[in-house]
C-alpha cells in the first residue's frame, strides 16, 4: 500500500498544512498587496541554504535567517524610504540568489543538487521539514485567531488603527516575521520559484466568491488543499515534478472559475 | 471649560517649516472652522493633535478623559480590502471583541449610526463598492462609534454635494451638541454657516472668536485673495493656494 511509505506520510501531511499556510497567510499578503516583498524574501533565503550547505548545517536553518533579516531591513526602508523600498527589495532578492550560488559554488566536492529548494519536491520532505511546517501553521493559526479583529482594523486601516491607541508596528514586524516563516515553510513544497504562486493563487481563486476576509481565507485554504493534493496526485502519476503540476492545477482552477464566473454574469445579463 | 490646548506649536518636514508657533484654545462643545489655502498646513495640525504625525516642538493639551474623533480628507485604506461597511463603522468601537461589543451595546450604536447616516441599504456591501460620498459617511460613523468628546474632521465635506455638507454639520450639532468639533475646510461657505470660530491657518495660524470673517481682514492678515467663483449649485468663496505673505495675482 503506498499510503504505508513514510515519504508518502510525511508528503500527505505536508500538504495538509501547506494549504492552511497558503489559505491563511496567502490571503493576508494578497489583501497587504506584499507579494514583492514575499517573491524577495523567497530569492533572498536561497542565499541562507546555499550558507547551510558551505557550514555542512540544515540549510533551512540559515534560510530562516536570511529571510527573517531580509524582512526586517524591508520593514525598516518601508518606514523610512517607502519610494525606494520596491528598488532595494528587488537589490535583495538578486542578492540572494547570488549568494547562494557562491556559497554553493565554495563548497569543496561535488556541487549538491539545488532543484529541490528551485522547484520544491513534496516527496523529499523530511520530518524536519514537517514539523518547521506544522509550527508556522499552528503559530499562524494562533497569532491570528486570537485578536482577529485587531489585525483585521491594522490589515485595513492602519491609521486610524494607530488612532484606536493599537501598537501598530508591533503588529506590522509579527505580520512580516509571519510571511517570512510562511515562505520557509512552503520552500520544500513548491520551490522558491513557485512560493510566490502558491500564496497568490488559492486567495485570488478565493477572491472570485467572497467579499469578506474570514470567508477567504478559508476558502483559500480550500483551494490551497484542492490543488495541492490534485497537483501531487497528478504529479505521482504521470510522473513529473511536483511543485509545478501544483502551480499548473492552482492557476487553471483560478482561470477556468473565473471564466466561468465571466460567462455566468454575461449569461445573466442577457437574460 | 477649556477642552484642548495648542500651545506654541512647531512642525517641519525635512527643511520646510510646515506649522509655526501655533496656538489656540478650545472650550467644550464649540464648533471651530479651520481654513487656509491648500498646503498651508490644516491637515498636519489636526493629524499632529490625533498623535498621527510627530510634531518638533510645543505643546499639545487635551482634557482628561476626552476622547479624540478623526475623519480623514481621504480614505487611508486599501478599499479592495474584503471588509463590509458594518464591519468598517464596527471598527470604530473601543472594545476589539465581539463578546464586548455585544455587551456593550456597541452593535446597537452601530446600527443606529448606519440608519443616520442612510447606509441600511449598502451595509452588508463591501467599502470598495461605495461611492465617495457614502464612503465619508461611512467614516463620520466609524469616527462616532467611539464617542468622541472632540471630532476632528478633514474637509468632511468634500466627497459630498452642498446641500448634503449644510446637513451633515447641523445635524452633528443638533445629536452630538455637547461634542467639540474642529472642521477642516476649503469651503468658507460651510464654515461661515456651521463654526462659533474660525482658526485660519497658513504656516502660522490666527484664531477668530465667531463666524463671520470678512476678506478684506483675512486679507490683511494672510495675504490669501479671496473671490467668490461657482461651484455646484450656488457660488461660495474659496482661498487660493498662495505662498505666505505674497498675493497670487488671478
Amino acid at each position: 500500500m503506498i499510503f504505508s511509505y513514510q515519504f508518502v506520510q510525511n508528503a500527505i501531511l505536508a500538504a495538509l498544512f501547506a494549504g492552511i499556510i497558503s489559505g491563511l497567510m496567502g490571503t493576508l499578503i494578497t489583501e497587504k498587496h506584499r507579494i514583492m516583498m514575499t517573491g524577495g524574501i523567497a530569492h533572498a533565503s536561497f542565499g541562507g541554504i546555499g550558507l547551510g550547505y558551505l557550514l555542512g548545517i540544515e540549510p533551512m536553518v540559515p534560510a530562516l535567517g536570511v529571510a527573517a533579516i531580509v524582512v526586517l531591513i524591508m520593514k525598516r526602508l518601508e518606514d523610512r524610504f517607502s519610494q525606494r523600498a520596491d528598488t532595494i527589495m528587488g537589490m535583495l532578492w538578486a542578492l540572494g540568489m547570488a549568494l547562494g550560488m557562491i556559497f554553493v559554488g565554495m563548497r569543496p566536492g561535488y556541487p549538491p543538487d539545488m532543484t529541490s529548494y528551485l522547484f520544491g519536491d513534496i516527496l523529499t520532505i523530511s520530518r524536519r521539514d514537517l514539523m518547521l511546517m506544522i509550527f508556522a501553521s499552528l503559530s499562524f493559526l494562533l497569532i491570528f485567531s486570537i485578536r482577529f479583529e485587531t489585525w483585521k482594523m491594522i490589515l485595513f486601516d492602519e491609521e486610524h488603527a494607530k488612532l484606536m491607541g493599537l501598537p501598530v508596528d508591533r503588529y506590522k514586524t509579527i505580520f512580516y516575521l509571519s510571511i517570512a516563516l510562511a515562505v520557509i515553510a512552503l520552500i520544500k513544497v513548491v520551490g522558491i520559484i513557485l512560493t510566490l504562486a502558491i500564496l497568490t493563487t488559492p486567495p485570488m481563486t478565493a477572491q472570485l466568491f467572497t467579499k469578506r476576509l474570514l470567508p477567504r481565507i478559508l476558502c483559500a485554504t480550500g483551494f490551497a488543499w484542492l490543488t495541492i493534493f490534485s497537483g501531487f496526485a497528478l504529479s505521482f502519476k504521470i510522473e513529473v515534478p511536483s511543485g509545478a503540476m501544483i502551480i499548473f492545477v492552482s492557476v487553471l482552477l483560478f482561470m477556468i472559475l473565473t471564466l466561468a464566473k465571466k460567462m455566468k454574469k454575461s449569461l445573466a445579463k442577457d437574460s | 471649560m477649556k477642552i484642548l490646548e495648542v500651545n506654541g506649536l512647531h512642525v517641519t518636514r525635512g527643511d520646510k517649516k510646515i506649522l509655526e508657533n501655533v496656538s489656540f484654545k478650545l472650550k467644550k462643545g464649540e464648533v471651530l472652522g479651520i481654513i487656509g489655502p491648500n498646503g498651508g498646513g490644516k491637515s498636519t495640525l489636526i493629524k499632529a493633535i490625533a498623535g498621527l504625525l510627530p510634531f518638533d516642538a510645543g505643546i499639545i493639551w487635551i482634557g482628561k478623559g476626552e476622547k479624540l474623533g478623526y475623519v480623514p480628507q481621504f480614505a487611508t485604506f486599501d478599499d479592495s480590502f474584503p471588509i463590509t461597511v458594518r464591519e468598517v463603522i464596527l471598527s470604530g468601537s473601543p472594545y476589539l471583541s465581539r463578546k464586548k461589543r455585544m455587551e456593550m451595546g456597541e452593535i446597537e450604536r452601530a446600527e443606529e449610526l448606519i440608519r443616520r447616516y442612510q447606509l441600511s441599504n449598502v451595509s452588508n456591501h463591501p467599502i470598495g463598492a461605495l461611492s465617495g460620498g457614502q464612503t465619508q459617511r461611512v467614516l463620520i460613523s466609524r469616527a462616532l462609534m467611539g464617542n468622541p468628546t472632540i471630532l476632528m474632521m478633514d474637509e468632511p465635506t468634500a466627497s459630498i454635494d452642498f446641500k448634503t455638507k449644510d446637513q451633515l454639520v447641523q445635524e452633528l450639532r443638533e445629536k452630538e451638541p455637547e461634542m467639540t468639533i474642529m472642521l477642516v475646510s476649503h469651503d468658507l461657505n460651510v464654515v461661515n454657516q456651521t463654526v462659533d470660530s474660525i482658526l485660519c491657518v497658513n504656516r502660522i495660524a490666527d484664531y477668530h472668536p465667531g463666524n463671520r470673517l470678512e476678506a478684506d481682514n483675512l486679507k490683511k492678515v494672510y495675504g490669501c485673495p479671496i473671490e467668490v467663483i461657482l461651484h455646484g449649485e450656488i457660488p461660495h468663496r474659496v482661498l487660493h493656494a498662495h505662498q505666505h505673505g505674497k498675493e497670487t495675482e488671478e
